[in-house]
């Protein structure tokens, strides 16, 4: 307990660390971190401009959905992913120096976030080509965040000990990650699978992406996504808490 | 008051390599350099880095860590910083640590002197007013003049290592560790950064030193410990403790 109370009270730390790692990593490109931006802006626009056609809708019904889906699913896939690999990562710090191992999970998150205040600027920019209308509803992805940023961290901690000592759950992590990506409604719409809609609603990652997709669209997210949100969140959060106690000890040794 | 306190501690590493249990033949288990290996409850391999160990190290004691490779000391100081929580018996740590295993690390490449003294430093625990005060006794040891303002990847391996110590030594602590390998190289015993280290080490008040020179070990320290696989041989005068040493190395 002692690791995270010290590790969340070195989020200043963390959060320059994040930003150095960004900055660091576009360093000597022109344009820096816009890179994250202009790839995933084009991913987005190929995707939007083929599924409108499959679907037989318009680009302009369209790319606002897929491209507040795609950013959204970004920022989930990344905190799984990273948050696997996170203790493995930064094993020589964690053996070498004094420094809470809940600050390295931190750093991780901020980073995540950063990446995705790039990704809005597509968002930004499909908003003013597009006319995506903003109601009462919008402030509340802000909510969905702070949800993704408890999960993150807690999902950080707790697969991050796991996956040090099994090194093969990262590898299992990624699969079922990218498995997903095609059972999750980002460039298809939840209703087109008709009788079949259970698919979306047993998938908790679902519920994770419309608290924060519905939002950006205009639109209030079902009251079903935010209760399985906050009790995925609550309940991870305890398991992350127990398992933290009995097994923290070891984590170094794992490395 | 400054002060470590070490009670029957032991450190068990295990091994999960898949193929590790192979590693076990005779010619290991009676090999006279590493901690013990042994097979725990669950028939995993266990390495014994540290067996049974019980320390004090009160207000001003200056103690040398001696002992062949793996035979705990690089573990044992981990253990005193805290990095290691042992497995079995209790640590009981008092005073601010300052580490120097390997000064370099957390440093970034591609950032520049300044980025870095700002980034080392608030790993180091130091507030942004902190960092900025320390700023001129960093230029001023590490001589790097507008090279501070260059990313680190174009400095020598030697101006690196003045700039990592400068940082390292910024700020005094109570208790200092320091690992001979902290990658200082030959670098660290300059005359400049002898002088420092001196200073440094003057303000702290319990120094604990791992190093196979025993010129060094006899110019920092005044009490020796001798580590033998994985255990404390014995501790006392650096003579004692030498002339030990040199039975079991023959």
């Amino acid at each position: 307990m002692q690791d995270i109370g010290a590790g969340l009270r070195s989020w200043r730390l963390a959060l320059h660390w994040a930003w150095m790692d960004t900055k660091l990593k576009y360093r000597r490109s022109v344009i820096g971190p816009l890179w994250i931006t202009i790839s995933v802006g084009a991913t987005i626009l190929g995707m939007g401009i083929v599924f409108s056609t499959l679907w037989g809708t318009t680009l302009g019904d369209f790319l606002p959905y897929i491209c507040t889906g795609m950013i959204t699913w970004g920022l989930i896939t990344s905190l799984i992913n990273e948050g696997a690999i996170v203790f493995i990562n930064s094993e020589n710090l964690l053996t070498q120096i004094n420094l809470p191992a809940t600050t390295c999970v931190l750093r991780m998150v901020f980073r995540q976030f950063i990446i995705f205040l790039h990704n809005i600027l597509i968002f930004l920019l499909v908003v003013v080509v597009f006319g995506v209308t903003f109601s009462p509803a919008t402030p509340l992805a802000a909510l969905g965040l702070l949800f993704y940023l408890a999960t993150g961290i807690w999902f950080g901690i707790l697969f991050g000990m796991i996956c040090a000592r099994f090194r093969d759950v990262p590898q299992v992590l990624t699969n079922l990650v990218q498995l997903t990506f095609f059972i999750t409604p980002i460039f298809w719409k939840p209703e087109m699978l008709g009788e079949r809609v259970f698919i979306t609603t047993y998938n908790p990652l679902f519920h994770f992406l419309e608290i924060v997709r519905q939002p950006l669209l205009g639109q209030y997210p079902s009251a079903t996504n935010w209760g399985v949100v906050a009790t995925v969140t609550v309940l991870g959060a305890i398991i992350t808490w127990l398992f933290h106690r009995h097994f923290f000890k070891r984590l170094k040794y794992w490395l | 008051m400054a002060h470590i306190r070490l009670r029957n501690v032991n450190v068990d590493i295990p091994v999960y390599d898949a193929r590790s249990r192979r590693l076990i033949s005779k010619e290991v288990l009676l090999r006279r350099i590493g901690g013990a290996m042994k097979v725990d409850s669950d028939s995993r391999v266990v390495v014994s880095a540290l067996h049974d160990i019980t320390l004090d190290i009160e207000q001003g004691d200056r103690l040398g860590l001696v002992g062949h490779n793996g035979a705990g000391k690089t573990t044992l100081l981990r253990v005193l910083s805290g990095i290691y929580p042992p497995t079995d018996g209790t640590v009981e740590l008092q005073g601010r640590v300052a580490l120097m295993f390997n000064i370099s690390l957390g440093m970034e490449m591609d950032a520049t002197g300044y980025e870095n003294i700002h980034m080392m430093g608030r790993l180091l625990g130091l507030s942004n007013n902190e960092i900025t005060a320390t700023i001129p006794d960093i230029e001023e040891f590490s001589e790097l003049g507008d090279y501070l303002t260059l990313p680190v990847r174009t400095y020598s391996s030697g101006m690196l290592m003045r700039l990592a110590f400068g940082i390292a030594t910024a700020r005094p602590a109570e208790i200092v560790l320091i690992d001979e390998a902290m990658g200082a190289g030959d670098s660290a015993f300059q005359k400049k950064t002898q002088e420092r280290l001196d200073r440094f080490l003057s303000k702290s008040s319990i120094f604990v030193l791992t190093t196979h020179s025993e010129q060094l070990m006899r110019q920092f320290c005044t009490r020796g410990v001798l580590m033998h696989n994985g255990k404390i041989e014995m501790g006392g005068d650096l003579d004692e403790v030498y002339a030990k040493y040199g039975e079991l190395l023959v």
